[in-house]
């Protein structure tokens, strides 16, 4: 990959089917020093990435526009005013739809019900002419949208999809005209405003769907804080917060989020990190911790100086991260765009037969036209270019919700199919906090004993086996008096007076002797993979406590709700066999595999593959980085490294075990969504088109069944956002 | 039938202002937000005008 590569994102406007998608797509691939560019209809947004040398994202844009649609930057601030503005329109014109069909409505039942009544025939002349001059403001201005985009597409040379749904009201609205001079007996003045109205009806729905589905982007760039306080020579001052650079300080009052990533200069500060871990609960930041943008400062005023400019830091990478994840498309959808694509000329290719073999089989030209029109109004396949875009969002919100980023919208379909989970130990199966699994005293000295010991010599120490013995302590109810004076050797141990507690180097330093009973029970630890912390008084050890990292509490559940979606699990562990051997036996696991190195560890998985498995791979740490990659999936959790981070299909923010299960189902049950969609979407073209070509289906029902497979196919997709509600 | 001729016009002219209200209302962002306005007010602290 070259140097020069960047990356930008445009917010797209007119975009009006997933065919306009792929067109401005193609048009962006084509230009000069492009890589890659991927257009979502969801989310109504492209990116591209390209050589900085070659172009630049003006010329981009331009290029885009000569399609006659509009592109701007993606810039949360900017996003909001082209969307409200078009929200606006689009309300206005749906109410006027709405007023105008509704009035038409009315008048054909006055006329339908005179007729059987010998209606008055100058009243009647009179009410459609009324009818007339009301369908035509529903057929301009309402239907707006769609003149403009067939003629965005005609000057483009391309049938758009808009084209048959303006020239199919255009026929109906002239035929109606037609036979109101002529004074025929049925006109339908009313079905093009109801056509016009019930469009405009599903886009406004589906709009609503595009940015709930949509809204987890939007939620995540609009935590960023807008503006900042620096501090500078002669006070605070408020800047734009994307003018932060790294090395200014910044003044952050409690209650407000940092505006960029930062280290504390001031605190302690308690931060709100849900954002990442969805978990509310304050944590602690002490002077010099780093804190993260858009994480919120809780407790009091503090200072920090930023290290990450808001367009490098971490919630920059996040949004580029879930924007990715959105524009990389499953296999599937890109089927369905093509097919999407030659469906325009089809159908008006078929309509102008229908007419032909209607006048030909005699029927007068008002019902050749009408039908035509029909044909055209019912063969709109927003329904099938909705169904795959839709779920995707939808799918990638909830599971953002849930804590679970999937990286790509290919990962759900890759999700789905897996059937052979590779489990690692240390931070996956277990949590990375070390817990005293046994503590063993000395001949003649009581365990509570050398357990109080150990917590009152190391004190306060924020060591993590500093902590695990002070929770040890608690769990036991002793009451601790901490040592007023405490030496801390750095990787050997603490030392507080004559007392000790530390590593078995340090007693050998030291010439403390071990019991024999001690030195067994140490060697049996050691061999379980435990961490050993010694305490002695003086020359006499009082006893030993084994460290290990405990099992997640929710361990066993989770490898047993694998189990029962078929999914077999299998631990592979670099740790000693006695350690792995636990770890594995508290899960439930049978499958074993311990000593595994990271090349061990990456032939597993291609073993398990060469069998025919679909194989995930959970680890975090950087030996697990390439069986992550090697794997058909690749499952990390947040506290992981970088590294991991990167070469992970999904990660969670959640430290929970059970989120591999959930993320496993939510991938299943995406892909069952969309199949079901992608069936409703068919199965309606395939029995609408022929009804219209028969003519059992008039211009006014082929209206709406065409918007009601478009409303069942984005419900459909909507129910993937109440995915593990009732869990 | 003579009153249609006048209550017709009449209803059509009624209703279309009507519909002219709402949209100049939409365009003036009137439907913008229908969820914070009601919330606000039951969020209001009249003490503090502004906090930042």
């Amino acid at each position: 990959m070259s140097a020069a590569l960047s990356e930008i994102g445009f917010v797209l406007d007119g975009l009006r089917c997933s065919g306009c998608a792929l067109r401005v797509e193609r048009e962006l691939r084509a230009a000069p020093g492009v890589h890659e560019a991927t257009v979502n209809y969801t989310t109504q947004r492209a990116l591209v990435r390209f050589e900085a040398a070659t172009t630049d994202a003006a010329a981009l844009a331009a290029r885009v526009e000569s399609l006659g649609y509009r592109a701007s930057r993606y810039d949360p601030a900017a996003l909001e005013r082209p969307a409200e503005r078009d929200a606006r329109a689009a309300l206005a014109r749906l109410l006027s739809a709405g007023f105008l069909a509704g009035n038409l409505m009315v008048i054909s039942l006055a006329l339908y019900f005179g007729a059987l009544q010998d209606i008055d025939l100058g009243v009647r002349a009179a009410l459609r002419w009324l009818a007339v001059g009301l369908s035509i403001p529903a057929l301009t201005y309402c239907a707006l949208p769609f003149w403009r985009g067939a003629f965005a597409g005609l000057r483009r040379r391309e049938l758009t999809l808009d084209v048959p749904i303006v020239v199919g009201t255009s026929v109906a609205f002239a035929a109606s005209v037609a036979g109101t001079l002529a004074g025929a007996r049925d006109v339908f003045t009313d079905s093009a405003a109801t056509i016009i109205f019930l469009m405009l009806l599903g886009r406004a729905l589906e709009r609503g769907a595009r940015s709930r589905a949509s809204a987890a982007v939007d939620r995540l760039a609009a935590r960023a804080p807008r503006s900042a306080l620096r501090r500078t020579a002669s006070g605070l001052e408020s800047v734009p917060a994307e003018t932060l650079a790294p090395g200014d300080r910044v003044a952050v009052a409690a209650g407000q989020a940092f505006p960029a990533d930062g280290r504390l200069v001031s605190g302690p500060a308690e931060v709100d990190e849900s954002l990442w871990s969805g978990e509310s609960r304050p944590l602690a930041r002490q002077l010099g911790d780093e804190v993260s943008c858009g994480t919120v400062n809780l407790a009091s005023d503090v200072e920090i100086q930023v290290t990450q400019g808001l367009g490098t830091g971490t919630l920059a990478h996040l949004v580029g991260l879930l924007e990715r994840a959105e524009a990389d498309r499953p296999r599937l959808q890109r089927e369905v765009d093509r097919v999407a694509q030659a469906f325009a000329p089809a159908v008006l290719a078929i309509a102008a037969l229908t007419a032909l073999a209607c006048s030909l089989a005699g029927a007068g030209p008002l019902d050749a036209a009408l039908r035509a029109s029909a044909v055209l109004i019912v063969a709109c396949p927003c329904a099938l270019g909705l169904a795959t875009p839709a779920t995707v969002s939808a799918a990638l919100g909830r599971a953002a919700q849930l804590g679970l980023w999937f990286k790509s919208g290919a990962a759900l379909e890759r999700a789905a199919r897996i059937d052979r989970a590779l489990l690692d130990k240390t931070g996956t199966l277990t949590t990375a906090r070390l817990e005293v699994t046994r503590v063993v005293a000395a001949p003649g000295v009581e365990t509570d004993r050398v357990a109080a010991s150990a917590a009152a010599i190391v004190g306060a120490s924020a060591h993590p086996v500093a902590e695990a013995i002070r929770r040890e302590a608690a769990s036991r109810g002793l009451p601790v008096r901490i040592a007023a004076e405490r030496r801390v050797l750095p990787g050997a141990g603490i030392e507080s007076g004559s007392w000790l507690c530390g590593s078995r180097a340090l007693l050998e330093e030291r010439d403390v002797v071990l019991d024999a009973p001690l030195e067994a029970a140490a060697r049996a630890e050691a061999a379980r993979g435990a961490s050993l912390a010694f305490v002695a008084e003086g020359k006499t050890a009082l006893g030993i406590l084994a460290l290990a990292d405990a099992l997640r509490p929710d361990a066993r559940s989770a490898v047993a709700r694998l189990a029962a979606a078929g999914i077999s699990a299998a631990l592979v562990s670099g740790d000693h066999d006695g350690a792995v051997q636990i770890a594995a036996r508290g899960a439930g696991i049978d499958d074993v595999q311990s000593g595994a190195g990271p090349e061990a560890k990456v032939a597993r998985v291609l073993a398990e593959r060469e069998r025919g498995a679909h194989v995930v791979f959970a680890g975090d740490g950087i030996n697990d980085a390439a069986a992550l990659a090697a794997a058909d999936l690749g499952f990390a959790f947040s506290h992981g490294s970088d590294v991991t981070l990167l070469a992970a299909d999904v990660v969670s923010h959640v430290p929970r075990l059970e989120s591999l299960p959930q993320a496993l189902e939510l991938g299943r049950t995406a892909m069952r969504r969309i199949r079901e969609n992608l069936g409703i979407a068919i199965l309606y073209n395939a029995v609408a088109i022929p009804l219209a070509i028969a003519g059992v289906i008039g211009p006014f029902s082929a209206a709406l069944a065409m918007s009601a497979s478009s409303l069942v196919v984005t419900g459909n997709a909507l129910r993937m956002l109440r995915f593990g509600r009732r869990a | 039938m003579s009153f249609l001729w006048i209550t017709i016009p009449a209803t059509l002219v009624l209703a279309a202002s009507l519909l002219a209200w709402v949209l100049l209302e939409v365009h003036g962002g009137g439907f913008d937000d229908l969820e914070a306005p009601a919330a606000r007010a039951a969020l209001d602290d009249d003490s503090t005008p502004e906090r930042s």
